[in-house]
């Protein structure tokens, strides 16, 4: 091997490793929000509302600080890695999970109890949490009684 | 030596339903003792800690993982060793078995038909129903001979369309999370977290008959674990059991072994019982999800955590080669990450039976309180029929407006649903108790639970247990 092909391959696999690392070191959260931004881009929310629901997460039960240590990583290595020629396996699994890190944060605004209307700013009320408060799942004969 | 009419070993449905027929027939200077292993875990103890408050019974509570020894770590079995047993962590699920679920030898040449028909239980099944309050349809896939105490669950805007398609196939769920008020319980009001109902709703030892507890016949002595029986020729005098790191005895004229299908087999194998089949047969259902997401239908409107069953795969001669399947449509609040489609989406368990099998076992380990689970795997038989579901989905469901279909692909490593380690059977070449759950050898000895199962079908065990424990105590007391 020519040295300097030698130099490429070493300055890639160095660069391989630090990406690497960056992906399974980087803080939850910061994929959280991430995620967040660029998943519910399309409603009428600020960055502001998500960091409100962030910090409350910190101090109390939600995905952000819940979710097993293996579904975190499975999110981040797909979040970075997956492309429209390309994606890594257990699909269905982060699919699933990232819905939940979403259905998690709208659960905790008022989007859902404003019946999902696009145009109504959504405003951070609360973590959900059903021992909080019960009755509250938006999607039930509650709330839907003529569904 | 203390002596007692009746020794019960465990506080949960299987020895609790049993203990309730057996008060209603005995004569009131009876005596019975209760040994409960675990403690007693209020209800409002258990919320305090749901909620992140402090609780001073937690950390005095029988921890599941410290009862048992299991080295599998894919397949976990679940439970409560406290008082009530698992009817604090179930989900009120309650539909009957159906009445060839009790022959599929006869019908499928699989597995092993129970020594009872459907006919035999359907009274129990009723009472079962009415001592719980269970909600649920008019019309259901399983004979009934009287209504359900209380109006069924609610459909989602899917579960009706399905509904509409599949008539007595597909149901809304019978439950004991009580649709209105009725006892001690509440309404439910579809929280989705029914393991611990925030609202108490759900059917509970604890909320419902915790009352027998407190009869003047009854005592009862928690922190208690039997070990064995004190056995004589074929007959039990006693059992001895461990409280406080002290063995003590108290004979008894009949025992009834209400604990988990795990203890049950671990105690009478610590007793000596040669029947070849205790503790053989260990086996619970292996359930996937499947998500179905649609084109321009909202799924809104249901109730709590799973509002409906379907039965389109169940029963059939397709339990020839594979088994057997009941679907459970979900209400938690999940979602589908995509905007403007947000809950066009379903979330569809698909759970199925399993053969018992002998190399999955119970067996004794080097600790006397401690049993050891040898299981190895689940049978082909559930293999089959998993390996034919994809296609079996494209068709039940081909009428549904679906823009495409994702399924786990992996079982779930728990149902909850410990079963068939004390299997009954007519003969005790074939199996461990008969048909009135009194052990082939022992004649005074009672042993309940879903153990006894011979084969597990699909649906959820909790009310057919119940069932037979009402049946025993009725028909020998």
């Amino acid at each position: 091997m020519k040295r300097r092909n030698f130099i490429w391959l070493l300055t890639a696999g160095a660069g391989g490793v630090a990406a690497g690392g960056y992906v399974f070191f980087e803080n939850f959260e910061s994929l959280v929000r991430k995620i967040l931004i660029k998943d519910t881009s399309s409603l009428n929310i600020s960055a502001a509302e998500i960091d409100k629901y962030l910090l409350a997460s910190r101090k109390n039960k939600s995905l952000v600080n819940g979710l097993p240590f293996p579904n975190q990583q499975l999110l981040k290595w797909h979040y970075y890695l997956d492309n429209p020629l390309f994606s890594l396996p257990y699909n269905t699994k982060y699919t699933v999970d990232r819905s939940r890190i979403v259905g998690d944060f709208l659960l905790a605004t008022d989007f859902f109890n404003n019946k999902m209307d696009t145009k109504k700013p959504v405003k951070y009320i609360d973590v959900y949490d059903p021992y909080q408060k019960p009755c509250s799942n938006p999607f039930s004969n509650l709330f839907y009684p003529d569904a | 030596m203390e002596k007692f009419d009746l020794v019960l070993v465990g506080t949960g449905f299987a020895s609790s339903f049993f203990l309730r027929k057996y008060l209603e027939k005995s004569p009131p200077g009876n005596r019975v003792l209760v040994l409960e292993r675990g403690i007693m875990y209020p209800y409002a103890e258990r919320l305090k800690v749901a909620r992140g408050e402090q609780s001073d019974v937690f950390e005095k509570r029988a921890k599941t993982g410290d009862t048992f020894i299991n080295n599998n770590e894919d397949k976990v079995w679940m439970f409560d060793p406290n008082f009530g047993g698992s009817s604090n962590c179930w989900t009120g699920c309650t539909p009957r078995f159906l009445p060839n679920d009790f022959r599929i030898k006869s019908l499928y040449g699989v597995g092993q038909d129970w020594p009872i028909s459907y006919d035999e239980l359907e009274p129990y099944y009723t009472q079962a129903e009415e001592i719980m309050m269970i909600g649920g349809p008019d019309i259901t896939p399983f004979p009934k001979s009287k209504p359900y105490s209380l109006p069924p669950q609610k459909l989602s805007s899917i579960d009706k369309l399905i509904q509409a398609r599949y008539k007595e196939l597909y149901i809304s769920q019978p439950s004991a999370r009580a649709t209105v008020a009725t006892g001690n319980r509440n309404a439910c009001c579809t929280s989705a977290v029914c393991g611990l109902c925030p609202v108490n709703s759900k059917f509970t030892i604890e909320n419902t008959l915790g009352y027998l507890y407190a009869d003047s016949r009854v005592t009862i002595r928690y922190g208690s674990q039997v070990h064995h029986l004190l056995t004589e020729n074929d007959k039990i005098k006693g059992v001895a059991y461990q409280y406080d790191g002290k063995d003590y005895e108290v004979y008894a004229e009949i025992v009834a072994l209400g604990a988990n299908p795990i203890f049950n087999a671990h105690i009478l194998l610590n007793s000596g019982d040669t029947n070849p089949k205790t503790g053989k047969g260990l086996c619970e259902q292996r359930g996937t999800f499947v998500y179905l997401y649609f084109k321009d239908i909202d799924n809104v409107g249901g109730s709590s955590i799973i509002t409906a069953n379907g039965y389109m795969l169940y029963d059939g001669d397709h339990r020839k080669d594979e088994a057997a399947c009941i679907i459970e449509s979900f209400n938690t609040p999940f979602i589908r990450n995509e905007p403007g489609k947000w809950r066009r989406i379903a979330k569809l368990k698909f759970i199925f039976e399993d053969l018992p099998d002998d190399n999955n076992k119970i067996v004794l380990s080097d600790n006397l309180l401690k049993p050891k689970v040898e299981y190895t795997k689940h049978s082909s038989y559930v293999d089959k029929a998993m390996n034919n579901l994809k296609g079996n989905i494209d068709q039940i469901f081909s009428f549904l407006p679906i823009e495409k279909i994702e399924m786990d692909g992996y079982f779930q490593k728990s149902e909850y649903h410990i079963c068939s380690t004390v299997r009954m059977s007519n003969s005790k070449e074939d199996g461990v108790v008969d048909k009135n759950l009194i052990h082939h050898q022992y004649r005074n000895l009672f042993v309940l639970g879903s153990g006894v199962y011979p084969s597990i079908t699909p649906a959820n065990p909790t009310l057919t247990l119940s069932a037979l424990s009402l049946m025993a105590a009725d028909k020998i007391f």
